[in-house]
């Protein structure tokens, strides 16, 4: 490494090597405000991220699960003659056949989808066999009659393996469902059809080709709002809820003390939020939110001086020999135990701006959204432990005598879990947790105390669509 | 204290900050044009030092990974503002000798102000060979020029300060004898 030893070299290294210099003292809030700034632009990338992917995969499995054809088709039926029946109706309009057959014959029900039709051909040999008439073509379900062994125990069969139940499902099982993606799904069918098939009369003794359904009751669809017929609507909300703030507070080590009494006088309280939200509702499923949201948070400060003195004075000016003079009596002095208790609230009127999902099923859904707020009105009341002697000093703005808080709270990151329950094609009721997280500390730079805020709450209200 | 920082503490931030902020400053000051870059060094050293702390494996000197770091930043601050300012023109420096009393008579705050002085590319070639121990392959390679001309501006540097030691020197003997 030395290639170029000098003397004045080895003079300045042994100066200079180990030098210090006290470092000019704005260094350091800069290092934190720094830092604080990749901070929050990581927590922006990773919540756009994660909403991102969120909805990316909800938007996957809408497309993939929630098409009309995968809908689940309800079959009700008594007698052979019934199950018989070839329903020609399209999909979509085979809802109200199902549910006929629901009134006339409410007995028992039989799930099938159209994952069945698309599979009838590869069962088809095994029930022609047997003298089934099936009848599947596109855009319709077929159900057909089937024959059914009973074993000696008496629990149903399918053809082609009398008395060996799970024989005679896993067969067509693996016919129905040839791709690995299914295959998993292959375990559990024994138990669906032989729930399904033990539910049917005992009369009833013709095997179920396959009848591989997945069971999902019909949709409660009173009170819903057609969403279908208008996928973009606006929805105005209201809410009101309780809330809970947590706070940190952080300091280096010379103010440790200072930090250590500030939490023991400083406790937290109920808080609560409230506010009013436009939500853009788009393509039925994606949401942009907006509006004016309100947290207050709620701590208790109590301060207990167990050697206070308290000296009463009266200060009078008095004109002596044609001179004003000012006289200060001392009227009492009083020795005791100083308490003091103040409600300390912070209110935060911001405007959040957040983008989410909406799922529905029948009345009821649920919504992710997240986003940020912005803060536009940041008031405060109440008092704290002053930085300077360590007694109760006010910090509400006019009135106080420390300048503790800033002016403004700056961003927020936000996030909520929506449950919504039509009680009106137009109206919602809803509950929906709520996290929320102040990005930036919102006291002022030149408090010795660095104090964060992130509140958790839940929020009721109601909701109003518009067209 | 560094497990702190890695959880994202800021009151570990804080303590290890105060422990080597000092002796940081004093290497920015060393490579700086002046006190207000150095602190801009500084800043933006930390800021790395908390950001990559998890590519400290604890092998080594935590201050010497430090230190490096500060004159990694300190050397492409140097780098960007190279093309940005004239060569000052010291192309000529008489040899002179040096007294040890010279430099020890020097408080660390002086003689960062004389180092300071240094014209650019001299004050950043003396430190990394003189001071950090660097070779001239290595500053060539480090700051992308020759390594003869690593070796010129360090000689050129030493020639500066031995003249700017010996002015301080007269000076002082002058107020000596006429305080």
């Amino acid at each position: 490494m030395k290639q170029d030893s000098n003397h004045i070299d080895e003079l300045l290294r042994e100066r200079l090597h180990d030098a210090t210099a006290p470092p000019p003292a704005f260094v350091w809030p800069r290092v934190e405000a720094a830092l604080r700034k990749r901070r929050r632009r990581f927590l922006f990338f990773w919540f756009f991220g994660t909403g991102l992917v969120s909805a990316g995969l909800l938007t996957w499995w809408l497309t993939t699960n929630g098409r009309p054809h995968a809908e689940t088709i309800q079959q009700t039926s008594t007698t052979a003659q019934d199950i018989s029946k070839t329903i020609t109706a399209p999909i979509a309009a085979s809802e109200p056949a199902a549910r006929n057959h629901q009134t006339d014959a409410p007995e028992e029900n039989v799930a099938r989808t159209d994952l069945h039709t698309k599979t009838q051909a590869a069962v088809s040999g095994n029930n022609d066999r047997q003298g089934v008439s099936q009848k599947a073509t596109a855009g319709t379900v077929a159900v057909a009659p089937a024959e059914r062994h009973s074993d000696p125990t008496g629990t149903p069969a399918l053809a082609g393996t009398p008395g060996n139940p799970e024989k005679g499902v896993q067969a067509p099982l693996a016919a129905i469902y040839p791709f690995p993606i299914f295959q998993p799904l292959s375990s559990i069918q024994p138990f669906l059809i032989s729930k399904a098939v033990k539910s049917r009369p005992a009369g009833f003794a013709a095997a179920i080709p396959a009848p591989i359904n997945i069971v999902r009751n019909k949709k409660e669809t009173r009170n819903c709002y057609d969403f279908a017929q208008h996928p973009n609507v606006l929805l105005l909300d209201a809410y009101l809820g309780p809330s809970l703030a947590r706070k940190e507070m952080h300091t280096g080590p010379d103010n440790q003390p200072y930090l250590a009494q500030r939490r023991n006088t400083e406790t937290r309280d109920w808080s609560f939020s409230a506010g009013l939200r436009a939500s853009l509702l788009l393509d039925r499923h994606f949401l942009l939110r907006s509006g004016v949201h309100y947290d207050q948070v709620n701590e208790v400060f109590e301060y207990i001086d167990p050697n206070s003195v308290e000296v009463t004075i009266r200060q009078t000016t008095q004109i002596i020999n044609g001179q004003p003079v000012t006289v200060i009596d001392t009227l009492g002095v009083e020795y005791g135990e100083h308490y003091l208790k103040t409600y300390n609230r912070f209110g935060m009127l911001d405007i959040p701006l957040e983008a989410g999902v909406e799922l529905r099923n029948g009345r009821n859904g649920v919504s992710l959204n997240g986003g940020i707020a912005l803060n536009v009105l940041f008031w405060k009341r109440g008092a704290i432990l002053s930085p300077v002697d360590g007694r109760p000093a006010y910090y509400t703005p006019g009135k106080g005598t420390v300048d503790v808080f800033r002016a403004n709270a700056g961003l927020s990151a936000i996030g909520s879990i929506q449950w919504f329950c039509h009680v009106r094609p137009r109206l919602r009721v809803f509950a929906e947790p709520y996290a929320r997280v102040v990005l930036r500390p919102i006291n002022v730079p030149s408090h010795p105390v660095e104090q964060r805020y992130g509140m958790l709450g839940l929020n009721i209200g109601m909701t109003r669509i518009l067209d | 204290m560094i497990q702190g920082c890695l959880r994202g503490s800021a009151q570990h931030q804080r303590l290890l900050y105060e422990q080597f902020a000092g002796k940081m400053y004093a290497v920015c000051l060393r490579y700086a044009r002046a006190q207000a870059d150095a602190a801009d060094i500084l800043q933006e050293g930390f800021v790395k030092v908390f950001t990559k702390l998890d590519q400290f494996h604890f092998q080594g000197s935590f201050e010497g990974w430090i230190r490096r770091i500060m004159i990694n930043t300190a050397l492409r601050a140097y780098q960007k503002q190279r093309f940005e300012f004239e060569s000052s023109g010291y192309e000529y420096f008489p040899d002179a000798p040096v007294e040890p009393d010279a430099i020890a008579a020097l408080s660390e705050a002086e003689l960062l102000v004389l180092i300071g002085r240094l014209p650019e590319g001299y004050r950043v070639v003396f430190n990394l060979v003189a001071v950090e121990g660097y070779s001239h392959a290595e500053v060539a390679q480090t700051l992308g020029i020759q390594e003869s001309t690593s070796r010129s501006q360090l000689t050129k540097a030493r020639r500066w300060l031995c003249e700017q030691l010996e002015i301080i020197q007269k000076i002082r003997l002058q107020s000596s004898l006429n305080p």
